[in-house]
């Protein structure tokens, strides 16, 4: 019964904040010259389809705190804004060939020109920050933009632990290892940045935002473990090639945990295969490796600590939200906690 | 009085200074007790002590061991001089059967410190929920597919069963094979593959848990057919069919609903109905209307309006109450006072109170709670709280409120007039201290916050904080929200003093407590043991006490006044009769003379000599004791799905020196009862002073 | 029941309030349902009624998710914490720019960008229609982007004070950048936005006497409710801009 409600208000939520947040963004991507090597680039990314969810997440704490969607929807773009720019570079990274359906940035027009257009979406994403010194007042403006720096700087030190995970064909790697990671790189945009801002929007800045660093990497963690289940899992609706984590070797929960329980011969072929570049793996390869993921319950644990995570989040948000009113919005970001494991 | 205890411990230093404003002459609210003729108690109902009362009794305890009575003095000296094991619990059915069971002593007593096992988990309640359903099935004889036994292929290898079962794989490969074989098609491939259930819970957590419901489901349907055969003849066995038939629900919903890691515990379940919810994860319509089922309800008096045709229990309480009653009770499941509960618990915790410096007013009945000028951002204060000062005590003194009985410091069951100023007029006029609609009064007072007092522990019942607490209602939505969805009935009790004892009566087992009884006194109890407390000139053999939920009498009758209460008091007395005529030679066979008719000379008059010839008709009766409680603070409080998370808990932070306490309260248990009021009170305590912690109150942080 | 707090702690004359309580609802799950409490010895045996004596132990590999979800989030905001309080006494030591660590030369690089305009001090009216006089003085500039939530504060010892006066409630703020308190500040005027003359005409800060601070006087017209108004502080001599007065009128 609850899943059934789950699945309506957030996919309504999203639907509706994603939307105001397009409209907002749109205003940031107008651009200049040159379009065909710069400015077509920059606005690829923000204007193809996406959940949304990190900018209605802003949108929709702010507003349990009373804020308007005027004050916070500037912020709410710079968030989608950051979060694309990042995309271009993690594609790039990675060496993606496609991103939400369409092939990558880099795919398309080559590495130089994408990481170009990406260091302007970068920059643009400052943009709407900077306004928030008028509509907001200096100590509150600035307050969101120490928080947008500290988000970068986690995302890239997180980004820089998983890519040195690679480099190493690091064979010992723990779970621990592995939610450190995604609370620096996926967490801090996903979930704890849109949230600490969209608290500091609403509260003007009177309310103690540590609870919302627990909160975010409880369901960003959860989220993250979601989207490598499903890149395992056909799906039409998804973003990102089937099998596609497996094909770049990246340290998924799933992979750390078949290295823990792999026998002798299988790991040492593991890590074989996966001190490979992404070019040099076989499609023959990935799909041993994704037998071996059933034959040792890999997916069954990662759902399982997926689900125990988002019911942290719950529990933090309950810690949270206790005693305040219930809104749309509260029900949204309640409702989120088991989304984010249960949506395909 | 826990909070009162709690913050007047010795380690605070004397830092709070109490004042216990009451109205009427005795402490205790729904709990008070008196004593009338022949020293008779007379109670609000029946009081129930459980066994997985850690807090109730743990504060007890210390209550009876910081007063020190001396033993040769007082014959109720030492907690196990209050309290008295009561190993024997009964479900009754109007049909005439009876279903009694014995529960054996856990480990140790209740309130004793911790030991080094926390059986408060969900993990633990469904290793023993297994072991339990093992257990039961084992006791059941074997059947007529005996020879088939070894069933049409072989079951998994017993080796595995001592084994801890390290992965989801080794577990799912286990399920297939009981699965596969046929082997529970047999007792002993069921008790096998229960054995291994156990197993698996007790690896909780684990990964893909959920592979045990194709078991669990299978395990049920063959169960099923098992049993179907037999237990048309058998009652006995249909009782253990019943029990099984709940606990393999109670395990697939622990399953499905995700129980082991819901962050918040079984509240999450608080929307169904308990029935509804059992229904849900398969039990079946016969275990769900089962006498166990009904006589649970009983006990928690879950009827909505009190009316006996709509059940209501929020699931996740009856889930939460359920484990812990059977699976976490120290020495006996149930404990019963030797005494009545004012003179058991509230006297001794008066006087420990009164040598710890607390002060008493009573006579003291608060009238509203004002709160201050509202402030711009939450949270608000109480700024005064006035009161009817009822009756003031002569020469200003303290009123003295305990009477000696043998030894014994109890209460009265009429106050002290002549301690009273103009105390004979009062008599005379039959002012009623404890009644909601009682208006008289010999003044008014009101304590100013900062001068008067600093901080309040608000402690009336649930039903009265609309009165008192008017202006919160009306400005903060949540209160007005609480007392709007948190529901509470009235309930009723009478008690009969018997001439002749239970054996004659025809009731040959040992003193019992039974529930699920005929209503509307669906619950009854053999008290004999609390004649030797009373002091009667013709003295009683039997003395039974019967309770059960009052249906709520239609609101036009409410608003008059005290005519009210009396004609409830009326309506309850016809009501007790009718039921003796009707119900009590069910228990009692042999009250009832040649023509079936009770027989009423069978009761005891407190005012009979010996000698005299007691009167054979029903006007009997009125020497006996009966009560209707409508007195909205008396009423009793109930956890119907969708109330509970409306109360609002004692930590809460909407006034900055205002707590509340009472089992209406959140206090994580949340069940009408004893225990919610000592948690409660605990809570109130660590909100004013932060202690005692939340962790070292037993049972509130767990699911 | 009432009760009577010895007086102790808390100001003369103050209202006793409880203090917030850290929660105030059970924690069932954590720790519960998957692992035991403190005052309870983990892996105990369980009490049966039936005296099975069962054991309560988790399976070999079976990680707990919730424990080891907490102790990374834990560690982390650990671990900022510490970077945190360094980069803060890190920063008042030294000046910007300078330190031969280039990643926390960088990373104060960015944190600059916020400093530009810190915030030092916050004065507000609440005396209403009479109109008042307040005097505050202001500290040295703090980090912003604490994330405690607590802002700026005022010190004891400062250079300039700031008395405003106005016949009605306002909230004024005031932004320096670093060391700017130590100047001789003037300011041009305030101006409301969209109207070309001051609402208060420039001002100077008056020298500071010996031993005294030097000071700042603005007389505030009568101004429409939720009115703004706004000036550049500018550094006499060289005439460098160095902050902005904000004033606002409440609602």
């Amino acid at each position: 019964m609850a899943k059934r409600v789950s699945t309506t208000i957030v996919e309504t939520t999203l639907h509706e904040y994603g939307s105001m947040t397009r409209k907002a963004v749109r205003r940031y991507l107008e651009g200049g010259e040159p379009r065909r090597y710069l400015y077509d680039l920059v606005a690829d990314y923000p204007t193809r389809p996406g959940k949304m969810m990190r900018p209605s997440l802003c949108v929709a704490v702010a507003r349990t705190f009373g804020a308007s969607l005027d004050e916070v929807l500037p912020t709410a773009a710079a968030i989608e804004l950051l979060h694309n720019a990042l995309l271009i570079h993690d594609d790039i990274e990675d060496e993606s060939e496609s991103r939400r359906g369409r092939p990558s940035l880099n795919a398309l027009h080559g590495v130089p020109l994408a990481l170009n257009a990406g260091d302007l979406l970068l920059l643009t994403s400052l943009r709407p920050l900077l306004e928030n010194w008028r509509t907001m007042g200096p100590e509150l403006a600035s307050r969101i933009f120490d928080e947008a720096v500290r988000t970068a700087r986690e995302s890239a030190e997180g980004q820089a632990l998983e890519l040195g995970w690679r480099e190493e064909a690091n064979g010992r790697l723990r779970e621990a290892d592995y939610l450190e990671m995604v609370l620096k790189k996926t967490c801090w945009l996903a979930s704890i940045f849109p949230m600490r801002a969209g608290a500091l929007i609403g509260t003007r800045g009177t309310l103690d935002l540590d609870p919302f660093i627990r909160l975010g990497f409880f369901l960003g963690a959860a989220f993250q473990i979601q989207d490598d289940l499903l890149n395992l899992a056909p799906s039409a609706h998804y973003g990102k090639e089937l099998n596609g984590d497996l094909m770049e070797g990246k340290r998924t929960l799933m992979m750390i945990r078949l290295l823990q329980e792999a026998a002798p011969a299988e790991r040492a072929e593991l890590v074989r295969i996966l001190a490979r570049r992404r070019l040099q793996r076989t499609r023959k390869q990935v799909l041993w490796m994704r037998k071996l993921f059933d034959k040792y319950d890999c997916i069954y644990y990662a759902r399982h600590l997926a689900e125990e995570l988002a019911g942290a989040a719950l529990h933090e948000f309950s810690r949270i939200y206790t005693g305040m009113p219930d809104s749309r919005d509260r029900q949204f970001i309640e409702a989120l906690m088991v989304w984010v494991i249960e949506r395909n | 009085m826990a909070a009162a205890v709690e913050l007047s411990r010795p380690q605070h230093r004397g830092k709070y200074h109490i004042t216990v404003y009451q109205s009427g002459w005795r402490l205790g609210g729904k709990g008070a007790s008196g004593r009338g003729p022949a020293d008779r108690i007379e109670e609000h109902g029946l009081h129930l002590w459980m066994g997985f009362y850690e807090n109730a009794f743990r504060l007890m305890r210390e209550c009876y061991a910081e007063l020190g009575r001396d033993p040769l003095k007082c014959r109720i000296a030492d907690w196990r001089d209050a309290f008295v094991a009561e190993p024997f619990i009964g479900i009754g059915s109007e049909a005439r059967r009876q279903w009694l069971a014995h529960f054996p002593p856990g480990d140790g007593l209740p309130g004793d410190p911790l030991t080094d096992y926390n059986p408060f988990t969900t993990s633990s309640y469904l290793v023993r929920s297994a072991t339990l359903l093992r257990t039961l099935l084992a006791s059941v004889p074997p059947t007529a597919d005996e020879p088939a036994r070894q069933g049409p292929g072989p079951a998994p290898s017993t080796s595995a069963f001592d084994l801890n079962i390290a992965s989801s794989a080794e577990m799912q490969a286990t399920v297939r094979q009981y699965l596969k074989y046929g082997v529970l098609t047999t007792v002993t491939g069921l008790v096998s593959a229960l054995r291994f259930v156990e197993l698996a819970f007790r690896a909780a957590p684990l990964p893909g848990l959920n592979l045990l419901m194709p078991l669990l489901e299978t395990v049920a349907e063959n169960l099923n057919q098992q049993f179907a055969g037999v237990i048309a003849d058998d009652p006995e066995l249909r009782s253990v069919w019943e029990v099984v038939d709940l606990l393999l629900a109670f395990q697939r919903g622990a399953l499905r609903f995700n129980l082991l890691s819901e962050p918040s515990g079984f509240d999450c379940l608080n929307a169904y109905d308990t029935r509804e919810w059992l229904r849900l994860n398969g039990a079946s319509e016969r275990s769900i209307n089962s006498d166990l089922m009904r006589g649970l309800y009983d006990l928690a008096m879950a009827y909505e309006d009190g009316d006996v045709r709509r059940p209501r229990m929020a699931a996740g309480l009856g889930l939460r109450a359920c484990l812990r009653m059977f699976f976490t009770y120290r020495g006996a499941m149930m404990w019963k006072m030797q005494a009545g509960m004012g003179d058991i618990v509230f006297a001794p915790f008066y006087e420990v109170l009164k040598r710890r410096g607390v002060s008493f007013k009573f006579f003291h009945r608060l009238r509203n709670v004002s709160l201050g000028a509202p402030a711009t951002e939450a949270p608000g204060h109480v700024a005064a709280l006035e009161f009817d000062v009822q009756a003031e005590v002569k020469n200003g003194d303290e009123y003295q409120p305990l009477i000696d009985i043998r030894g014994l410091p109890c209460w009265p069951s009429a106050p002290d007039y002549g301690q009273l100023v103009d105390g004979a007029r009062l008599r005379a006029e039959g002012w009623e201290f404890e009644s909601h609609w009682e208006r008289r009064r010999s003044g008014a007072m009101t304590l100013q916050v900062g001068k008067d007092f600093d901080l309040v522990v608000l402690g009336v019942g649930l039903g009265a904080i609309p009165d008192v607490c008017g202006e919160i209602v009306a400005s903060n939505p949540r209160w007005a929200a609480m007392v709007e969805r948190v529901k509470t009935i009235p309930t009723q009790a009478f008690q009969l003093w018997l001439r002749t004892d239970m054996a004659s009566l025809g009731w040959e087992g040992l003193p019992t407590t039974m529930s699920g009884f005929a209503k509307p006194f669906d619950t009854w109890a053999d008290m004999r043991h609390l004649i030797r407390e009373e002091k009667w000139p013709v003295r009683p053999r039997s003395l039974i006490y019967l309770c059960g939920a009052m249906r709520e009498p239609p609101k036009t009758r409410r608003r008059e006044s005290h005519n009210f209460a009396k004609r409830c008091r009326e309506q309850v007395r016809d009501d007790a009769v009718a039921w003796i005529r009707s119900n009590l030679r069910t228990i009692l066979p042999k009250s009832v003379n040649t023509s079936g008719k009770f027989r009423w000379e069978l009761l005891v008059d407190p005012g009979e000599s010996v000698g005299s010839r007691p009167s054979r008709d029903e006007s009997r009766f009125a020497s006996q004791f009966w009560t209707a409680n409508v007195n909205p603070s008396d009423r009793y409080v109930l956890s119907v799905p969708g109330s509970i998370e409306y109360r609002i808990s004692p930590l809460d932070y909407s006034y900055d020196n205002l707590t509340i306490a009472g089992d209406w309260t959140d206090c994580g248990l949340n069940l009408g009862c004893v225990e919610s009021a000592f948690i409660s009170g605990r809570l109130a305590a660590h909100a004013i002073a932060a202690l005692p912690k939340l962790e070292d109150i037993i049972g509130y942080d767990h699911p | 029941m009432t009760i009577r707090r010895s007086t102790g702690s808390g100001e003369h004359g103050a209202r006793v309030r409880r203090a917030r309580p850290a929660r105030t609802a059970p924690l069932r799950t954590w720790p519960g349902a998957l692992r035991q409490p403190d005052s309870w010895q983990p892996d105990g045996p369980l009490a049966t009624a039936s005296g099975t004596g069962a054991e309560s132990r988790r399976a070999n590999g079976a990680i707990d998710g919730v424990k080891l979800g907490y102790s990374v989030i834990e560690e982390h905001m650990r671990h900022a914490e510490s970077v945190e309080r360094q980069y803060r006494s890190k920063r008042a030591k030294e000046p910007i720019g300078g330190g031969p660590d280039l990643q926390n030369t960088v990373a104060r690089v960015f944190r600059s960008v916020a400093d530009l305009v810190p915030l030092v001090g916050q004065i507000i009216n609440s005396a209403g229609a009479a109109g008042f006089n307040q005097t505050v003085a202001l500290g040295s500039p703090l980090a912003v982007g604490n994330h405690t939530g607590r802002g700026g504060f005022l010190e004891a010892n400062s250079a300039v004070e700031i008395e405003l006066s106005s016949p009605q409630p306002v909230k004024a703020t005031l932004e320096l950048r670093p060391g700017a308190e130590r100047l001789m500040l003037v300011t041009t005027g305030l101006y409301a936005p969209g109207i070309a003359k001051p609402v208060v005409k420039g001002l100077e800060f008056a020298k500071a006497a010996k031993g005294k601070k030097a000071s700042l006087r603005i007389r505030m017209p009568r101004m429409s409710a939720g009115a703004i108004c706004s000036g550049l502080l500018l550094e006499r001599e060289s005439g460098e801009p160095q902050g902005v007065l904000t004033i606002r009128v409440a609602k």
